[in-house]
């Protein structure tokens, strides 16, 4: 029998609880004495994992609340997540048990090796489906042509023919529902097969679903009684349109990705082909374009077939130097007509080689890149272009004010992923302006590089495809580089891209000319239209408000009829995207890149669309510092109007369901749901405007590198190479070495088989990691260290290996957290003025929200005995 | 065997060429050949010994194509 | 039972206190290990902390018709060493006189112990044919490894091929920051034909430190670059023996 009134003064003065709390503790320590077995083991295990199995309880001074916080943890972890490493308990253990037997009874049964490799716990039922389709597409290819001719024309009609019907044929309620659960519940079951069957499943299914909402929006939504809600709701509608075609766009683009392979090149050296390597600067660094240079000069490719040339726009002296030191080519023209493009040109006027490398000056290419990427141009004579992926070891502001570096893939991640990759199944790889090889005859057969809009890269590669020349894409990041560093540095890069998109749009359109394919089209207008997406983002952000404020009929319809058709057209896309695109770009994330850019990209595309001459280059600025936290108040304003507006709409919406006709409630709620969306991803939009502090000039890349240390008094350590910069490494070093500060130190790394001493300074040590100093390099060793750090052949292929996989619902929950962090950051920054009366707000929230339960940490502190 | 492992997970090359999952990629160290080159030329007594050790591989090679034949002339056809 | 060289291509390059630090590396893999002086310098014992005045061996032993195996030391289970033992210049010529008269004599020898030791390891004199018998061609060990270091001296050596073809090229005292090793280290790795893979051990100023503090190297400074370095060579021989 515990001691109740020595637990009451434990909790009341030794951990410094209220009476009230420590009383709340005490009933509910006597209800758990008098209710579980607590000296049991399970209970025990519990008592020792409570750190990690109630985070928000343990360590903090006790509260009133708290017995209540850990009921509701507990039921969570029971019902919700059953932590992983948990050994016997009461009744979770029960539940998890019979999961268990469950489970291996499935894994009994027998299936097919492949699909046993890929997903460990598919339905039963599902096991064999890919071995059936197989065994269907060998009885189809045994008939003979013209029966299989007849079955295909006849199995398509139907196709068609049903597809119409479940597009076209209006539903009451019930059908409806039925309708709806049956998709939902093929795609669910169809999302577990592994392979690209699945896929085109989900893409069909998808489609189907997505047509329909269209198809009731046009025919049965819109109120035609009322100009007012009429040119509402057809904006919305257009809105919903160009969604639709980019959806669609979408799937016809990504629905194959080639994964091409490097082509090998021949054993002889001799007949491999000469290279001109260009690196155009403008305005940049020395200090950027030196890296790239040294890397340049390292790449594997016979010495008398590359030649490597600065392109200076800047004409520079130290640039003519840097070039004739290290024994590169320094290129300069009279003019800076047309930008990077006329420097390109002019570069080619003065150079011979038969195929032409780009990078821009901060993307550093590593040695491997030519021998990977040329083969292909040997192999198929009107090979034009090879482009490979932009990869940048430095965050970009996304990754920085959001924290998800290393850790989801980025907004590029999608581009280079898998839309590249899906465009090089229709002959449509763009070429990206870096990272590149071209043909030099091909280039020169269409006038150079086009310069008449501000994205060159993408007219250039439009021109080529239609002179009939074709392009390449290799997924293997063969360089890297710097991304933009602020926010605004990022926006003004996305608004040239826009802009450059809307005026080839509208001077040389893809949907129209000649030398195209079809699918080729289809790929360049839905990249442009991407670009469109601004004014579509910012009618959705304010289209509920078209009710709430103005009740205006948007979509025309019951409210429950409206959630029967969206919800399922927003599902089926987001479980089909985050098939296809799970591990190139997390569900919903991208909501978050494109609000951000929304406003800023709507209007200079709007524009360039109706007066394409306009808008001149401006260049990306990189490498730039931003030295303490700060908030851009200038970027996040037209958000911040949007959130007011939002809340005004909320407010709204309270006024009416206490006021308004009974009938509207279930619109209004919709509505409310829908603000609320908006209102979360705007807040996200906010939290990514709130630029974090960066000092370090270098970024540093993480490595995991055998590397050796040696100290001046001769002795020699093996060690761990941890990161990179310029100048600059950190190892991790045996425990119990210590190195005195600033002592010369050597550090050597190893490429191939080949070792490399570079001499240094121990620059600071904490615990097991070192930090030295590499800046007293002569020039060779210069050359030698980036040959051993950046430009390893193999530096940038393990980019994914801390990716977390992506989970719809839980990426869903996390762009909403980030959403309301946004606020929060915003309320830190406000006057104290208009910070203290929301400050009791803030309180109640943070108190409503401190009895949410949370997720323990998946590593268990103590090991179950 | 970790640090075996290692030392075979230190080839850039390979590392590459197993994530391309081509390990017959025929790739050419180019930088270690010129580097070689290099080498051999840098110092006068090894530029030397080297044209020494090229004439006896040569001529190992030969007796060893002349033993090859003559097995072969001496298996039954 | 593995027989174990390592065959310096000159004196002085540290081929004794390597040998002494990897039959702890051996030792620490949890095999059974015999080191043998066969050198009349009689130095492998300094590396165990044996007295400098202890002048008992095997060669003395078989000089005065003793059982050669009693004069055997245990440094720890399971690894043991047989010390050559203090002999003057007419004793280590009759000792090599037995020797050629009986090549086979420490083959016999090391079969007589087979099933006590996994691998039995030799320090070579640099002449004396007699004593290394182990590395004719005839009674060839099991595994032969040559020792030299990166300078010009050893390379002309090894331009020469020394007989048997040994099974690894082991490179003592390798200092990247020096051009003219690396060249070197570049050339012998490019030749072709040859089946010695070089593998290093860096230069490290714990390896003479050890010899200094009458230890081997795994023991004195178990985390220099020359230990790891010696730990890796171990497990190509642990990768070696799995190969025959």
């Amino acid at each position: 029998m515990p001691n109740p009134l020595s637990y009451y003064q434990y909790i009341r003065y030794r951990r410094g609880a209220s009476p009230i709390a420590a009383l709340s503790w005490l009933i509910a320590y006597m209800a758990a004495w008098l209710l579980l077995r607590l000296d049991a083991p399970g209970w025990q295990w519990v008592m020792a994992e409570r750190r990690r199995l109630y985070p928000h309880v343990a360590g903090k001074r006790p509260t009133a609340g708290d017995p209540l916080r850990i009921v509701i943890q507990s039921i969570w972890l029971l019902v919700a997540r059953a932590p992983r490493s948990a050994p016997a308990r009461s009744l979770g253990d029960r539940l998890r048990s019979t999961w268990q037997r469950l489970r291996s009874i499935a894994q009994q049964l027998p299936r097919p090796p492949r699909l046993r490799r890929r997903r460990p716990f598919d339905l039963p039922g599902l096991r064999n489906a890919e071995a059936r389709v197989g065994r269907a597409e060998r009885w189809l290819s045994s008939l003979s042509k013209p029966v299989r001719y007849a079955f295909n024309i006849a199995i398509g009609a139907l196709a068609i023919l049903l597809g119409i019907l479940c597009i076209t044929e209006p539903f009451g309620y019930t059908a409806q529902v039925t309708f709806v659960l049956l998709l939902w519940g093929l795609a669910l079951l169809v999302r577990r097969i592994p392979g690209r069957f699945a896929v085109l499943m989900l893409i069909v299914l998808s489609a189907i679903i997505s047509c329909r909402y269209l198809w009731w929006r046009y025919t049965a939504t819109l109120h035609w009684d009322s100009y007012f809600d009429l040119a509402c709701g057809i904006t919305l509608l257009v809105a919903e349109t160009y969604s639709w075609i980019v959806l669609i766009l979408g799937y016809v683009q990504t629905c194959w990705p080639l994964d091409r392979k490097p082509a090998p090149l021949p054993e002889d050296s001799g007949s491999w082909p000469s290279v001109d390597l260009f690196i155009p600067t403008y305005n940049e660094d020395l200090s950027v374009v030196r890296t790239t240079v040294l890397a340049a000069l390292g790449l594997d490719w016979p010495r008398d077939k590359l030649n490597v040339y600065i392109c200076d726009d800047g004409r520079r002296d130290s640039f003519k130097q840097f070039a004739e030191e290290v024994g590169v080519g320094y290129i300069v023209r009279p003019d800076n007509k047309h930008a990077k493009a006329g420097n390109l040109n002019h570069a080619l006027t003065v150079t011979h080689s038969e195929l032409i490398a780009i990078f821009d000056c901060d993307h550093i290419p590593v040695r491997s890149f030519l021998q990977v990427t040329t083969g292909w141009f040997l192999r198929d004579p009107k090979l034009a272009l090879v482009q490979t992926p932009h990869h940048f070891f430095s965050p970009d502001p996304f990754e920085r004010n959001l924290g998800s570096f290393r850790r989801k893939p980025n907004e590029g991640e999608l581009f280079y992923g898998l839309v590249q990759n899906g465009n090089d199944m229709w002959n449509a790889s763009f070429f990206c302006g870096s990272c590149a090889v071209l043909r030099r005859d091909a280039v020169e057969s269409i006038g150079g590089f086009a310069v008449e809009t501000v994205t060159e890269d993408a007219h250039t590669a439009l021109r080529l495809h239609r002179a009939g020349w074709n392009s390449a894409y290799l997924g293997t990041p063969q360089a890297a580089g710097l991304a933009t560093e602020s926010l605004s540095a990022h926006i003004g890069q996305r608004i040239r891209w826009a802009r450059g998109m809307a005026q080839i749009f509208r001077t040389d359109n893809p949907l129209l000319g000649p030398g195209l394919t079809i699918f080729q089209r289809l790929c360049y207008a839905n990249a442009m239209l991407h670009f469109l997406a601004g004014l579509p983002r910012l009618i959705y952000l304010t289209a509920p408000l078209a009710f709430l404020l103005l009740h205006a009929y948007i979509i025309y319809a019951p409210a429950l009829m409206i959630v029967l058709y969206v919800l399922p057209h927003m599902i089926h896309a987001s479980l089909t995207s985050a098939r296809m695109q799970g591990e190139y770009r997390h569900s919903f994330w991208g909501e978050v890149y494109e609000t951000v850019l929304a406003w800023y990209i709507a209007r200079p595309t709007t524009v360039a669309l109706f007066n394409p001459g306009k808008g001149k280059f401006n260049v990306t600025a990189k490498g730039g510092l931003i030295d303490h936290d700060q908030f851009d108040w200038r970027i996040a304003r037209p958000y911040l109007v949007l959130a007011a507006l939002n809340v005004a709409g909320l407010g709204f919406a309270v006024w009416r369901l206490f006021t308004g006709p009974a009938s509207e409630i279930g619109t209004v709620l919709v509505s409310s749901a829908w603000v609320i969306y908006n209102l979360l991803i705007i807040g996200a939009a906010v939290a990514v405007a709130s630029e974090v502090r960066q000092i370090r000039r270098a970024h540093r890349v993480m490595a995991q590198l055998p590397a050796s240390l040696k100290l001046a008094n001769g002795h020699a350590y093996p060690c761990t190479l941890l990161d990179f910069a310029e100048g600059g490494a950190g190892l991790q070093i045996p425990p119990g070495l210590k190195v005195e500060m600033d002592q010369p130190v050597s550090l050597i790394l190893q490429r191939g088989d080949r070792s490399f001493m570079f001499p240094g300074q121990a620059s600071r040590q904490i615990g097991e990691r070192l930090g030295i100093r590499l800046d007293n390099l002569d020039l060779a060793q210069q050359i030698d260290l980036v040959q051993c750090t950046f430009a390893r052949a193999d530096v940038w292929l393990n980019r994914h290996q801390d990716f977390e996989t992506d989970r719809p619902l839980h990426s869903f929950i996390e762009v909403l957290r980030i959403g309301g962090r946004g606020y929060h950051r915003l309320y830190e920054q406000l006057p104290s003025v208009l910070s203290t009366p929301l400050r009791p707000f803030l309180r109640l929230a943070a108190w409503l929200l401190s009895y949410c339960p949370r997720t323990p940490a998946s590593k268990s502190l103590v090991t179950p005995s | 065997m970790e640090s075996l492992v290692l030392s075979s997970q230190q080839d850039d090359v390979d590392n590459l060429k197993r994530h391309l999952g081509m390990p017959k990629f025929g790739y050419q160290d180019i930088s270690a050949s010129l580097a070689l080159d290099k080498a051999v030329q840098r110092w006068p007594l090894l530029s030397e010994l080297s044209v020494v050790a090229h004439l006896n591989s040569a001529l190992d090679s030969v007796s060893l194509e002349n033993t090859s034949a003559a097995v072969a002339s001496r298996r039954p056809a | 039972m593995k027989q174990l060289v390592l065959r310096g291509v000159r004196g002085g390059i540290g081929a004794t206190s390597l040998l002494a630090g990897l039959g702890i590396a051996l030792h620490e893999q949890g095999e059974r290990v015999l080191l043998v002086d066969l050198s009349p310098d009689n130095m492998l014992r300094l590396h165990f902390n044996v007295d400098v005045a202890h002048a008992a061996g095997w060669a003395r032993a078989q000089l005065k018709a003793a059982p050669w195996h009693e004069t055997a030391l245990e440094l720890l289970p399971d690894l043991h060493l047989l010390p050559y033992g203090e002999l003057g210049g007419a004793e280590i010529s009759r000792i090599e006189g037995q020797l050629c008269a009986d090549s086979t004599c420490w083959a016999h020898r090391c079969g007589l112990v087979a099933h006590n030791y996994d691998w039995v390891l030799f320090d070579l004199p640099q002449r004396l044919p007699g004593h290394r018998a182990v590395v004719s061609e005839a009674n060839r060990a099991d595994v032969l490894i040559d020792l030299a270091t990166p300078d010009p001296g050893c390379h002309v050596l090894l331009q020469q091929r020394p007989r048997p073809d040994a099974d690894l090229l082991l490179i003592n005292r390798f200092n990247p920051a020096s051009q003219l090793q690396r060249d070197l280290l570049m050339l012998w790795r490019s030749q072709p034909k040859s089946n010695r893979q070089p593998h290093l051990i860096h230069e490290d100023e714990a390896l003479p430190e050890a010899l200094a503090h009458k230890l081997p190297i795994g023991h004195y400074a178990p985390k220099s670059l020359a230990a790891s370095d010696l730990r890796s060579l171990a497990l190509w021989c642990l990768a070696q023996r799995a190969k025959c």
